[in-house]
């Protein structure tokens, strides 16, 4: 079943990032992880985000995802703005607008997936759409295996159940850091493709890190950074195209 | 190899505190409670009153009974004859040799009742040249010359208001008698000694009321003030022919005062001993569960460490030297933190007057290796043991990112399922078995219980969990949940939590229990048991002969037995045996006590002939009928037959001889209870009021009725509680303490679940708020299993002291007391550390690894 939760097309922007900075430490030790970065992501919209180590793409992830506090520079996820807000609201809305994916270990291990992927809902005290739930759970492939629980279920299957989990209270933005690193090619391009298919189906706006030119040849567009800033956008790319615009970065 | 090994440990340092911590708390309990225990037989150190006497001779109680010194009897002391002092006198350095004999005597005031100086003081008479041995110094009047003069010590003045030159009544073993009071003397920078109230008469009265002529306690030897100690103890043992006799010299002379209460000390030692014993146990316990759990911890290093290449073997090596640094480490922290601990503990003990004023710690060699041979054997044997199934483990499944729990082996489940029989079966046997076994079985049940249970402890906590979120339907459903799934599915780690809490609170329980079962079923015999109409309770240490002539006089009075309390030795092929006797008059007994038949003929009960309780029936080789040679308190044998033995003895003596048998034997034959038995007709007030006027004559005492006896006896706070408040409430703070440093180790270990848990959108409230939710299961589950256990075992005791469970008895303030302390402890041990877990940044909390 394809919905699409994409409202007419003089909507705000998904995730609006405005002169983003982030320091670590203070004096002569600080660090700029972020020296200023501003990017609009629209809804529906699938964003790479890559770069050397030390670039700062991990940083502006969690600024973004509201998991860490930027240093000065505005978030805005839809019309709300996140860097103002405190806890427990923050949380409170991390949890109903956003959707995390993690590297590895994603999933509790005392709990089936399904009671994984319900998880964040309870979290939120709602009330489970369960055709949406069936809807995600075969999007995913993973009908089968939901009393299993993530000791019984291979590395794939288990970044299916995590992605499940992010998609089920309908968020604005996914975030996926490195969700493929620790796969072997042929799962991270089920994967991938299943990541695809949710932006294309369900018109869901996905921002993922990766360092794999491959990965990033499945998204819309791709965002280059380097020392904190961001230096290069490439649309419709290539995995050879991004290839040789990381090797240059490196340079 | 070893400075890798260092290195994982520092990097684990939660882990490893951990257990770093359990074997110190271990170590410290046990080295504090030998070292103390071993140096008790140093002797009670040097009281006050023997300090201006250089040296002191004495009889070895040991050598004269030809036994080791720890297998001498309570209070058994010999007299010196004085031609010893002879013998010395003339050796060069000796001042002078003052004899010694001190024994009970106390001042009344007019009205007759007890002049009492302060609660720690025992009143005491001694001749007068036993003041040189402290010395006391007369500050008015003069020493005694006429045997009818005394001198008083200042406190004893200050108390009773009199002064020099006043006539006073003193009572003593024998018969009362007037005095006057010729001085008042006292030590150099007091009022009188701490221990005791001094009274001094003259020489030759004080032999006649100690029965002392020719003898002497022991000898104070005062040396001059050039003379070397030393040279001149070994000239002394030289002179000296009989080599039953002792020259003792600094922390050693206070073995020779009778005055203080020397069994304090013994007493003390008895109890240590037991708790040591105890202690230790419980230490293994916990010792050997924190290894084990810690290991269970480590599954995924584990699992690393197989993949890179240890082999079975090599891992068990390396856990077993991981092991061994911490039990050094441990040893060490907890030797030093030992000492302290024995001096404070002998510091309160002296405080409250279970230890003698002068009794030190001393360093013990023997108490360091025991500990440090069981630091680490212990140590060694749990990671050994636990580590057993912890490295055959295939090292992909450790290393899966989901942590696994292993599954329980048949071999826990077989051994704990035995246990728990066992302890099923100690309760059963407890109905059928004599008395006394019955009581010391529910130890046994307890133990046999707690660690059934603890081996059992997983499969017990999942069906739990269950059946308490079913019944409690938490309003929070989302945390309740996850609460109750975890304590599910990591069921091995809620075991090994939940079993310090259930040790401790088996044990706790099973005292409280116990003592409050004692107590119930002492009063219940004793009231079925004692059949007299009046009581008459000394208040003094005790009453002479005459006193129970004086009430026999009284119109209104058909019979009278005054109980006189004693210890008798029966020797046997292999042991000496100590009975609690009682001397009572045959003929008015039987109006005062009905004892319940249990064997023999009871009315045949007369001089020559002894009833035993069924307590002791069971442990002596003697039964009704036979004769046997039993040794009385002045260590003369006297010959006599069993005639009878009785069943209700709970609250009173094992063995009833005689008065005629006995009293020839006692050096200071004074009776503790008069029952007195009424004429048909007679008025008890008006007897009981002139009872009491005896007082005026030297024999002071509380006349009560029978109920109010009784209600005494209940009312009355048994002196030995004490020791069994040592004993278990060590242990109980042991476990408790075990419960902390585990649930640390083990909600610190967590944090890279709370952190995911964050990420996906719990608030740190909801976290905590499942952390408060396995408390309350795992506090619930622990205190369940805790009390049941403690009460199950109570069983036994009521079994044991009345042949069925109407004594049993729950006091409800303490035991809830504790097992709301026990929830309160894990509440507190895992939300504290799950805080500060939670402080953690969520992002670089799931990044980190271990």
């Amino acid at each position: 079943m394809a919905t699409s939760n994409v409202p007419p097309a003089t909507q705000l922007p998904a995730l609006t990032v405005t002169d983003l900075v982030r320091t670590y430490g203070r004096g002569r030790q600080a660090v700029q992880a972020l020296r200023g970065v501003s990017e609009t992501f629209p809804v529906g919209s699938f964003t790479a985000v890559m770069g050397p180590s030390g670039s700062g793409k991990s940083t502006l992830i969690q600024c973004a995802a509201g998991l860490d506090r930027p240093t000065s520079g505005k978030v805005l996820l839809g019309d709300v703005e996140l860097s103002r807000l405190r806890e427990p609201k923050l949380t409170k809305t991390r949890r109903e607008h956003i959707g995390f994916i993690f590297q590895a270990f994603n999933l509790l291990p005392a709990l089936t997936a399904r009671q994984n992927i319900l998880l964040p809902q309870r979290l939120a005290g709602g009330r489970v759409d369960r055709a949406w739930l069936e809807a995600i759970v075969e999007q995913v492939g993973m009908s089968a295996h939901l009393h299993h629980r993530p000791a019984e279920l291979s590395g794939g299957q288990q970044q299916r159940v995590a992605i499940a989990r992010a998609l089920l209270p309908r968020p604005r933005v996914v975030f996926a850091d490195e969700p493929t690193g620790a796969l072997d090619t042929r799962t991270a391009r089920d994967i991938l493709t299943l990541l695809r298919s949710t932006v294309d189906s369900f018109g869901q706006t996905l921002i993922m890190v990766t360092h794999d030119p491959v990965a990033a040849s499945y998204a819309d567009r791709v965002l280059f950074l380097a020392d904190g800033h961001i230096v290069d956008r490439m649309l419709q790319p290539t995995a050879d195209a991004v290839a040789a615009r990381l090797t240059r970065l490196e340079r | 190899m070893l400075p890798t090994i260092v290195r994982m440990m520092l990097h684990r340092r939660a882990n490893v505190v951990g257990a770093l911590v359990a074997q110190t708390l271990a170590v410290t309990i046990v080295f504090s409670t030998l070292l103390v225990l071993l140096s008790t037989f140093n002797g009670p150190g040097v009281t006050h009153r023997l300090q201006a006497a250089d040296l002191v001779v004495r009889v070895d109680p040991a050598d004269r009974l030809g036994v080791a010194s720890d297998e001498v009897p309570f209070g058994i002391r010999f007299r010196l004859p004085l031609t010893i002092v002879d013998e010395i006198v003339d050796v060069p350095g000796v001042a002078a040799v003052v004899p010694d004999v001190t024994f009970f005597a106390q001042l009344l005031h007019a009205d007759g009742t007890p002049v009492e100086v302060s609660e720690d003081a025992t009143p005491r008479g001694q001749g007068w040249e036993s003041s040189a041995l402290t010395p006391f110094v007369l500050q008015e009047g003069d020493p005694p010359v006429a045997n009818d003069e005394i001198v008083i010590d200042r406190a004893i003045a200050t108390a009773s208001g009199f002064a020099v030159g006043d006539e006073v009544l003193v009572v003593s073993s024998v018969a009362p008698q007037h005095y006057r009071i010729s001085g008042i003397a006292a030590p150099p920078d007091a009022d009188g000694l701490e221990g005791q109230a001094s009274i001094f008469f003259t020489t030759l009265e004080a032999e006649r009321i100690a029965q002392s002529d020719g003898e002497a306690d022991l000898l104070g030897i005062v040396l001059t003030p050039d003379a070397d100690c030393d040279v001149v103890k070994r000239a002394i043992e030289e002179q000296i022919t009989d080599d039953t006799v002792d020259v003792l010299a600094d922390g050693a002379r206070g073995k020779a005062d009778v005055s203080i209460d020397g069994d304090a000390l013994t007493e003390l030692g008895v109890v240590l001993a037991v708790m040591s014993g105890f202690v230790g146990f419980v230490a293994i316990f916990v010792l050997a569960g924190t290894f084990s759990f810690s290991i269970q911890q480590r599954q995924r290093e584990i699992g690393l460490q197989r993949a890179i290449g240890f082999t079975p073997w090599q891992l068990r090596r390396a856990i077993a030297t991981e092991a061994f640094i911490i039990a050094l480490l441990g040893a060490a922290l907890g030797i030093l933190l030992g000492r302290l601990l024995a001096a404070a503990f002998v510091a309160v003990a002296i405080r409250i007057g279970r230890a003698p004023e002068g009794f030190e710690v001393s360093f013990q060699p023997l108490a360091m290796w025991i500990v440090l041979g069981v630091s680490f054997g212990i140590a060694l044997l749990a990671a050994w043991s636990a580590s057993g199934r912890a490295v055959k483990i295939r090292p992909i499944e450790a290393l899966r990112e989901s942590a696994v729990q292993p599954r329980i082996g048949v071999r826990r489940l077989l051994t704990g399922l035995l246990f728990m029989i066992g302890g099923g079966v100690s309760i059963a046997v407890s109905t059928s078995v004599p008395a006394v076994v019955a009581v010391s079985m529910s130890l046994l049940t307890t133990t046999c219980l707690t660690i059934g249970c603890a081996l059992l402890g997983p499969l017990l906590a999942a069906p739990f969990a269950r059946l308490l979120t079913q019944l409690l339907r938490p309003g929070q459903r989302v945390t309740g949940d996850l609460a109750a799934t975890n304590v599910r599915r990591f069921s091995a780690r809620v075991a090994s939590v939940a079993s310090p809490v259930l040790l401790a609170l088996g044990f706790a329980t099973l005292m409280f229990c116990f003592l409050e079962t004692e107590r119930v079923a002492t009063v219940q015999i004793s009231d079925e048991r004692l059949i007299a109409d009046l009581y008459v309770v000394p208040e003094v240490e005790g009453l002479p002969p005459g006193a129970a002539d004086a009430i026999a006089a009284i119109d209104g009075v058909e019979a009278v037995d005054a109980q006189f309390p004693s210890s008798v030795i029966l020797e046997t092929d292999d042991s000496r045996l100590d009975i609690v006797a009682l001397g009572v008059d045959p003929r008015s007994m039987p109006q005062t006590m009905a004892l319940r038949h249990d064997g023999g003929d009871l009315a045949e009960f007369g001089p020559g002939t002894i009833l035993l309780s069924d307590f002791v029936t069971i442990d002596l080789p003697v039964g009704v009928g036979d004769t046997a040679d039993f040794q009385m308190e002045d260590m003369r044998t006297k010959r006599l037959r069993v005639a009878g033995a009785f069943s209700n003895s709970l609250g009173t003596a094992d063995m009833l001889i005689s008065r005629d048998d006995l009293l020839p034997h006692l050096r200071e034959p004074l009776s503790n209870l008069l029952l007195v038995r009424l004429a048909d007709g007679a008025e008890p007030r008006t007897v009981a009021a002139q009872i009491d006027d005896l007082r005026t004559a030297g024999y002071p005492a509380q006349v009560l009725t029978h109920d109010e006896f009784v209600t005494g006896i209940d009312e009355a706070s048994t002196s030995d509680d004490w020791a069994i408040f040592l004993i278990i409430g060590g242990a109980a703070v042991f476990g408790a303490l075990a419960v902390v440093n585990t649930l640390t180790m083990s909600t610190l270990d967590r944090s890279r679940e709370f952190a995911l848990l964050r990420l996906i959108g719990a608030t740190p409230q909801q976290v905590m708020r499942m952390l408060a939710q396995e408390a309350l299961l795992i506090s619930a589950l622990g205190v369940a299993l805790g009390w049941g256990i403690g009460l199950l075992s109570t069983l036994s005791v009521s079994f044991g002291f009345v042949g069925d469970t109407s004594a049993f008895t729950v006091p409800l303030l303490p035991v809830l007391a504790v097992g709301a302390l026990a929830a309160l402890l894990v509440f507190v041990a895992t939300l504290v550390p799950g805080a500060l877990a939670l402080r953690r940044a969520p992002m670089t909390e799931i990044g980190a690894r271990e």
